[in-house]
């Protein structure tokens, strides 16, 4: 990843337990939507966790986020956010 | 028959008369038992315009095929009636251990109608029945009550369903307890039973369920609790129980604050899983459930309450703490307390308090109306001198006892529309501006706004989505507060399987989409109960049929698609934190329940369902049921 930006990922409920940290700083792809993807990789490879969850970039949900600004380059003061969800959501 | 016990018990109170039907096994193939069984029973002996809290209602007691197994979720029985709340139908589940216990007596169902001269309670044991005297209880709070009927029956192991002083007092969302700490919280059954001076069910029995493959519902059982013990989202569920959903909404902005007017509360860390785990919060269970998502009130950390009552789960927090500006988690289990004992909702006690703080800051309502409580947002001394007014029906409670709808009729325009309520009845605390299919939900849900009647958003918003979803026809993430067509799928198609839940009955905590046991299992499961070799696709038409029995109900006691809205505070951007601004889309509301409208096959005029849809499910007797 040549253009690899450093953001945080926060982890919450049982998935601090999964990460065993809170918050932790890694590389993603450069923009959003790639972003997304690598993250959503990276959580099930490392630490086994999967969907359903909740992804956000800051304060909004990914999946409306990448909507409307899906190619917008990211800053490394981007915070990707991991909720669990329990059975209804 | 196998997993039934094939009787149904009709009494009626008004004559003290019994009646035991063996019904055909067809019957109970169609309808299943729980909910679905209760609606088939009320449709067919309540008249048009019953008065719901009149002898003419129709309350019944159901429990389906797999009680008395010892899969975990499967302790699930149903109570349905018209409602008193809203006037609808009223459906409302519980676990616990009332329902193995009533299988184990002999009984599928029991059917109540009439009125009792004066307090009873009935006991059925061992496929025996009989009415007795319940005047020294009636007044008795339900831990006081338990006592004192297992004392007269000399039997420690009874299971005991009961009202407390609100059902006796006929408050609109009095509910109905058993064990102390569980319920059939919602839509006012409680009252029912207060209205029929019936003030508990006793259950006895030490028969056991004759199950067409023992061994493999042993085999189930055994692999559910082989899993809990072994994933860390069941053991994080185990040791917070519901309060888990707090940590979602803290970081959404989706925690309902002083009446829904923010979704973020300045006090909202006091309740994450962390917090009550750390401070309060004992393990407990139903029956033969090795989920124990079940919380109780620590005494050493909150002086002089009792553990029997429970703790407040994570629907309480969030409608009688952060809803009310409260967020001192001793005050909440005092609160969680105070209903418990007297037997009433906190979701529709803690909405219509909201509700009424909000209009006492703005001045709707006076202090000289409220008889002197200063009813400002956060002050817990009034709070929980208002839950023993309520339940008891002393000076304002008696106001707040007949819920929020009926008391913004009273107070005027400018206070109706601050009322947070569908039909009568108030909100659980998950907000529809963050989880759109909520909106619908809410507003559609033949029994009221309900938390438990479908799969939220966050089902579909992540990739890869889960095998559970793609199996249903679903094949792209969307963003959980959008409402679109493809939340009116969403809510359509998982509704009917949450209506399967509340059929059979097992717990959405445990059967469902991504809990311990999966749809195909659910199959397997009912299957070893029965030895039908049924399949998903006649298991959900069941779950369908109860939704269409319902509207049809509701139909024939007046509702339409008018009843269909929301409030005008869904359409208000909420104020502060993190969700600042967030709002139902009014036109998406309206186009996306079109649509839910067209999935479901009811008339988009009348919100009837259409004669073709019955017909395919089999339900031609539901034809014209609405002009009846």
């Amino acid at each position: 990843m040549d253009e690899a930006v450093a953001v945080s990922l926060e982890y919450h409920g049982r998935f601090r337990q999964m990460a065993g940290a809170d918050r932790e700083v890694v590389p993603v792809p450069p923009t959003l939507a790639e972003a997304v993807s690598a993250v959503g990789g990276y959580v099930q490879e490392r630490y086994g966790i999967t969907p359903p969850y909740i992804m956000m970039i800051n304060n909004r949900h990914v999946v409306g986020a990448m909507k409307h600004e899906g190619a917008r380059p990211l800053k490394e003061s981007d915070v990707f956010r991991l909720l669990p969800v329990i059975s209804g959501g | 028959m196998k997993g039934y016990s094939g009787k149904i018990l009709h009494v009626d109170l008004s004559t003290r008369s019994f009646a035991v039907e063996q019904p055909d096994e067809k019957v109970y193939r169609k309808y299943l038992g729980g909910s679905c069984l209760g609606v088939y029973y009320v449709m067919k002996e309540m008249k048009a315009g019953t008065d719901p809290l009149s002898e003419g209602n129709v309350i019944v007691f159901s429990v389906g095929p797999l009680a008395g197994s010892q899969i975990s979720g499967t302790a699930r029985h149903s109570v349905t009636g018209k409602s008193p709340l809203t006037g609808a139908i009223g459906a409302s589940e519980a676990g616990g251990y009332w329902a193995p216990e009533l299988k184990f007596a002999g009984f599928d169902a029991i059917v109540v109608k009439g009125k009792a001269s004066g307090p009873a309670y009935l006991w059925v044991h061992d496929g025996e029945f009989e009415l007795r005297d319940a005047s020294k209880v009636w007044g008795k709070v339900t831990g006081e009550a338990e006592a004192i009927i297992a004392e007269e029956l000399g039997d420690e192991r009874v299971r005991i369903l009961q009202i407390g002083p609100a059902g006796e007092n006929l408050v609109k969302y009095a509910n109905i307890a058993n064990e102390r700490a569980h319920f059939n919280g919602r839509n006012g059954m409680g009252a029912v039973m207060g209205s029929k001076n019936l003030k508990a069910i006793v259950v006895r029995g030490t028969g056991r369920p004759d199950f067409f493959d023992k061994a493999s519902i042993n085999e189930f059982a055994r692999r559910g609790a082989q899993k809990v013990k072994n994933d860390q989202g069941y053991i994080d569920f185990r040791e917070a129980g519901t309060n888990v959903c707090a940590d979602e909404h803290l970081v959404t902005g989706g925690l309902p604050t002083r009446n829904w007017s923010s979704g973020t509360f300045e006090s909202g860390e006091n309740f994450s899983s962390q917090a009550w785990r750390d401070d309060l919060i004992k393990p407990g269970t139903c029956y033969a459930c090795a989920q124990s998502c079940k919380r109780h009130v620590d005494p050493e950390n909150i002086a002089g309450l009792e553990r029997a009552y429970g703790g407040p789960e994570y629907e309480t927090v969030g409608t009688c703490g952060s809803n009310l500006g409260i967020g001192d988690r001793a005050a909440v289990g005092r609160i969680n307390e105070l209903c418990s004992k007297f037997a009433m909702d906190t979701i529709s006690f803690g909405g219509t308090v909201g509700f009424a703080m909000e209009c006492f800051e703005k001045g709707l309502l006076t202090r000289e109306q409220t008889g002197g409580l200063d009813l400002r947002f956060g002050n817990v001394d009034a709070v929980l001198r208002l839950a023993e007014m309520t339940a008891r029906r002393e000076g304002f409670g008696d106001l707040v006892a007949d819920g929020t709808a009926r008391l913004a009729k009273r107070l005027g325009p400018e206070a109706e529309k601050l009322a947070v309520h569908v039909k009568g009845k108030e909100f659980p605390a998950h907000m529809p501006q963050l989880k759109g299919s909520l909106a619908l939900a809410y507003a559609l849900v033949p029994y009221g706004p309900d938390h438990v009647s479908s799969q939220f958003d966050a089902t579909i918003g992540a990739e890869p989505l889960p095998y559970q979803m793609l199996g249903i026809g679903f094949d792209r993430t969307e963003d959980p507060a959008e409402l679109n067509y493809e939340k009116s799928k969403l809510f359509w198609r998982t509704q009917c399987a949450y209506s399967l839940f509340d059929t059979l009955p097992v717990c959405v905590l445990t059967f469902s989409f991504w809990t311990i046991y999966d749809l195909g299992d659910l199959v397997d499961i009912v299957n070893s109960a029965t030895g039908w070799k049924t399949n998903l696709h006649e298991l959900l038409m069941v779950g369908e049929r109860r939704l269409h029995m319902m509207r049809a109900f509701n139909a024939r006691e007046g509702f339409g698609i008018a009843d269909d809205v929301l409030p005008e505070k869904m359409f208000t951007p909420l104020r502060g934190g993190i969700s600042d601004g967030a709002t139902v889309d009014r036109e998406a509301f309206y186009r996306t329940r079109d649509y839910y409208y067209e999935l479901a096959g009811w008339n988009k005029q009348t919100g009837i369902p259409e004669d073709g849809r019955l017909r395919a499910l089999n339900l031609d007797w539901v034809i014209g049921f609405p002009t009846q």
